[in-house]
């Protein structure tokens, strides 16, 4: 995990959404433990689709940077680009296990 | 409170509708396109927000069978997708899509969007139900016929049957209906009164409709007619127009 006291990440969220977010920060963890996973059995399709949705709310409910990650994952997964998904799922790890509510 | 039925297979993207959306709102779910076709049959939606890759098919073409049944093919459709290629944002609004919304989206936005396409909506069809003829306005959803002059609206009391017999001659602008077609039409083909009952339901019509009553033209041994052009005085051995009261 990257979890580090030095690296954490301050977003700024929208009162409105705050109650939603621990379970939503928690729904994302499991989805990298399964992006992991799909990633070992070589599943493009399923990173594709995993990060397509994730793409779909990430900034909305304000993690931007997510979103980020999760194109960039989705394209990957069509270029079936191992190493490069390996490379953004510890970008992936490294954002949401850092991120701190302000 | 506006019911809007959400097809979409996320949970937070689902969540997110429903706090963006708040109190005014009630949000019919529905995870995929079998459970939409279910909620759609039994609920009366006033917006639908539809996500394009659902776990058994594509929105695309639940919007393109929507639009093949007379029952839904009028309810507002928004696209809700994270498909954000040119070519997906083309096929959705040359389908007819009201609006296509990239994910993700801003709350407020999405809410603004739904909120000024049900507006629309609403003017649409409650402009689509009154009818102006002249001084006339008939609202059809409240069966109520009024005159409009000088800024001014006054409802003119007209019985269902006066409404009913108005409101058929003034959708057929100039089409002379015969006295026995007026009976069919306005009283039933199962009802049997006298042709010339019209009559008097006609000077009772016009009577109401004072200044605007010779919109209504007695055809001399044809029947009735609705016309904006009001014509004084018998213009021919077949049609005589009643002169302007």
């Amino acid at each position: 995990m990257g979890s580090n006291q030095t690296n954490k990440i301050h977003i700024e969220v929208d009162p409105e959404l705050r109650s939603l977010l621990p379970k939503y920060l928690e729904n994302r963890k499991k989805d990298l433990d399964n992006l992991r996973t799909a990633h070992k059995e070589s599943d493009f399709e399923f990173i594709r689709k995993t990060s397509h949705t994730i793409k779909g709310h990430g900034s909305s409910y304000g993690f931007i940077r997510l979103t980020e990650i999760c194109i960039l994952i989705e394209r990957a997964a069509q270029k079936k680009d191992a190493k490069h998904i390996d490379t953004l799922l510890k970008e992936y790890d490294e954002y949401v296990n850092n991120i701190e509510l302000t | 409170m506006y019911k809007v039925l959400l097809v979409e297979d996320s949970e937070e993207s689902k969540d997110l509708v429903c706090r963006a959306l708040g109190p005014g709102f009630e949000v019919l779910w529905a995870i995929n396109l079998e459970k939409a076709f279910k909620n759609i049959n039994e609920n009366q939606c006033d917006i639908i927000l539809l996500d394009v890759g659902l776990p058994d098919g594509d929105g695309f073409r639940f919007f393109s069978q929507l639009l093949n049944d007379h029952r839904h093919k009028k309810i507002p459709v928004i696209f809700l997708t994270a498909k954000d290629g040119v070519s997906d944002k083309v096929l959705g609004f040359s389908l007819g899509a009201d609006d296509y919304i990239v994910k993700p989206f801003q709350p407020a936005e999405l809410k603004a969007r739904i909120e000024m396409r049900l507006k629309k909506y609403h003017l649409q069809q409650s402009e689509a139900q009154v009818l102006s003829k002249g001084e006339i306005e008939i609202n059809l959803n409240a069966q109520r016929a009024f005159l409009v002059a000088d800024k001014k609206k006054v409802d003119l009391q007209l019985t269902p049957l006066e409404f009913k017999l108005l409101t058929l001659l003034a959708t057929h602008d100039d089409q002379v209906f015969s006295r026995n077609q007026l009976l069919d039409k306005v009283w039933g083909t199962e009802t049997y009164l006298t042709d010339r009952c019209i009559d008097t339901h006609i000077y009772a019509l016009r009577k109401k409709l004072g200044g605007s009553a010779g919109y209504i033209q007695a055809i001399y041994g044809e029947g009735y007619r609705f016309s904006l052009d009001i014509v004084t005085g018998t213009i021919s051995k077949s049609i005589r127009l009643r002169k302007r009261p």
